[in-house]
């Protein structure tokens, strides 16, 4: 779902998360995880194992580093160099890694901001309904009519005049995921809060707050921390399309898409340069995606199911 | 048609919300002086004088009020000037602007030419090798980023087969289809994935209706049933995600049009943050902002259209 940088669009599809079934099973969640979530669950501890232990790794590049002037530049994968080497020497390996570190880093980040954010702000509107929620929806409804990236754009390009840094990149990025967050936060705290417990909590005079923290919160952050998932893949995406505009955090560490945009000129010849990079992230992104919908099936409870 | 008016005032609301702060943001991050003063570095060695400038922005009047005038210009067509390359930012962006609507509406007409297509038979042979294989390529097609599609369409169909440009004229015309093949097509596969898979699903649940049923008990053909029984009451949720993910497209033309060296809205927008051409930048992302309000607002019609219980909801 999150196939483009735009938020508001993985939103869309997802709209219908707190009910109707995805897929086609009746309302049965699959009882086995399956290979897929397994081999994609590896695929992101070794990229998260990576990017952590990076700094600490003898055959990881320090970003900056002297290239290895013993091997033709442009070289393609070998030994020493499993991705190859770039037009300055650079081992790409070491690039995708360190690059990898920063994405990973500007995804979390957004997605945890946006979701302390934009999920009190959805669970505001989706518990107290009436007019509290009326004025959300429509403040919502405002930010959500902006093509999120040409927006991140603009922010990015009008603060810093052309010259990104990573503090500026994670805002820009975190404040147009506030909304869409927003929504789908409420929409799931909208389902919770008409279930026959929260009524019950009600009537046996529970406190608001108490409802919120013992009911509601322990229902909605499970299916949302899996869709966050899948909004870390839909940042990573974005930042990479802003890197590749060479509008995100450059030297001495490129991201993915810089790395991709970089190895462009040299694809017909030596294509391991932007080869390696866009594989790496094609596959993390599908990764993500999956053991996030896996997840979200697992973590949504289905009227019918019950 | 009452419906359409509440959703007609939210647009109008909608629409200067977002120009505003679109308009402000220029002045709120660099602060008045700030502004005037790179005017007047462009413009050094004209005999322009800081007054002249002031004026021209309004610089006296509150920020609420200045927008009004600026917004009030721009509803007719003038958007200032670009300090930058001395044009009216209008005459910078006209071209542009159709060449980039022309990029998002071919690659919606091949996205949904793909899609309803695989939708359909994945959702008539459900659970088959037939359905496991479409669904399969969709979910991969989701994880390839369009920069990245991009450039492998360009390599394989530019570079090596050499059937379509990788790089379009500087003067592109909207018309020129060849052109815009491999852009579009960059722009459409994602959306195939995403369409097709909401088509599916919906199909899936169309299909097991009664009146499907009754169809197949009349004798129907299986293309009968599935393209004018099946079909429309499959493709309200369609019909709303392709208007939402007009906004993901026109985002993506961005970074589609530099990898294609397009002269469109999208690398009119990246040289002006280069350059610091304000004006450029602010009309830009406003005349883009409205372009998407108003085809969200159109798709809302639409929907309503097909779907009477929304009319008087």
């Amino acid at each position: 779902m999150p196939e483009t940088f735009d938020l508001q669009h993985a939103d869309a599809e997802n709209a219908v998360l707190p009910h109707a079934p995805a897929d086609d099973t009746g309302g049965h969640v699959r009882k086995r995880w399956g290979a897929g979530f397994w081999l994609s669950a590896l695929w992101l501890v070794v990229i998260c194992g990576l990017s952590i232990l990076a700094p600490y790794l003898p055959f990881i590049d320090e970003p900056g580093a002297f290239p290895d002037f013993s091997v033709e530049t442009l070289a393609g994968p070998s030994a020493d160099h499993p991705f190859g080497v770039n037009k300055n020497g650079d081992d790409v390996f070491s690039q995708v890694v360190n690059g990898g570190r920063t994405s990973l880093f500007i995804g979390l980040s957004v997605v945890i901001s946006g979701f302390i954010v934009g999920g009190a702000v959805g669970v505001t509107g989706g518990f107290f309904r009436g007019r509290v929620d009326r004025v959300i929806s429509a403040v919502l409804d405002v930010f959500l009519a902006f093509p999120a990236l040409v927006l991140a754009l603009a922010l990015i390009g009008i603060v810093t005049g052309g010259d990104a840094n990573l503090p500026v990149v994670i805002l820009a990025l975190s404040l147009l995921s506030v909304a869409p967050l927003a929504r789908i936060t409420r929409g799931a705290t909208l389902a919770v809060a008409e279930r026959e417990y929260v009524l019950a909590a009600h009537t046996l005079g529970a406190k608001r707050t108490r409802i919120i923290v013992k009911e509601i919160l322990p229902n909605v952050i499970p299916p949302m921390a899996a869709f966050a998932l899948t909004v870390i893949a839909v940042v990573i995406v974005a930042e990479g399309a802003l890197a590749f505009l060479g509008l995100s955090v450059s030297s001495p560490a490129p991201t993915w898409g810089k790395l991709i945009s970089e190895g462009r000129a040299e694809l017909e010849n030596h294509g391991h340069w932007a080869l390696f990079p866009a594989g790496t992230m094609f596959l993390t992104i599908l990764s993500l995606n999956y053991v996030g919908d896996v997840l979200q099936s697992r973590f949504t409870v289905r009227e019918g199911a019950l | 048609m009452k419906f359409v008016a509440v959703r007609a005032v939210q647009l109008v609301v909608v629409l200067v919300a977002a120009t505003f702060f679109v308009y402000s943001l220029t002045f709120l991050a660099d602060g008045d002086e700030a502004v005037v003063d790179s005017i007047l570095q462009i413009e050094a060695g004209s005999d322009t004088r800081r007054s002249e400038v002031e004026d021209g922005l309004n610089i006296d009047d509150p920020l609420p009020v200045r927008y009004v005038k600026w917004a009030g210009d721009a509803l007719t067509g003038d958007f200032g000037k670009s300090y930058v390359r001395g044009r009216p930012v209008w005459d910078l962006m006209k071209e542009p602007l159709v060449r980039t609507l022309a990029l998002v509406a071919y690659a919606q007409v091949l996205a949904l030419v793909l899609a309803v297509p695989a939708g359909i038979v994945a959702a008539w042979r459900a659970n088959t090798w037939i359905d496991r294989g479409v669904s399969t390529t969709a979910i991969a097609l989701l994880a390839v980023p369009n920069y990245v599609l991009a450039i492998v369409l360009v390599f394989l169909f530019a570079s090596t087969l050499d059937i379509f440009p990788g790089i379009v004229d500087s003067d592109l015309s909207p018309l020129d289809l060849n052109s815009y093949i491999l852009p579009a097509l960059s722009l459409a596969l994602p959306q195939v994935a995403v369409y097709m898979r909401l088509l599916r699903t919906d199909m899936i649940a169309t299909l097991q209706e009664d009146y499907i049923g009754m169809a197949k008990a009349k004798g129907l053909s299986t293309r009968s049933i599935l393209f004018r029984h099946a079909l429309r009451p499959s493709s309200l949720s369609l019909v709303t995600t392709v208007g939402l993910s007009t906004g993901a497209l026109i985002g993506g033309t961005v970074i589609i049009e530099q990898i294609f060296a397009m002269p469109g809205m999208g690398t009119l927008v990246v040289r002006s943050i280069f350059q610091d051409d304000i004006f450029v930048i602010q009309a830009v992302v406003a005349v883009i902002a409205f372009a998407f309000v108003v085809i969200n607002f159109i798709v809302d019609v639409l929907y309503a259209a097909l779907d009477p219980r929304i009319r008087s909801a």
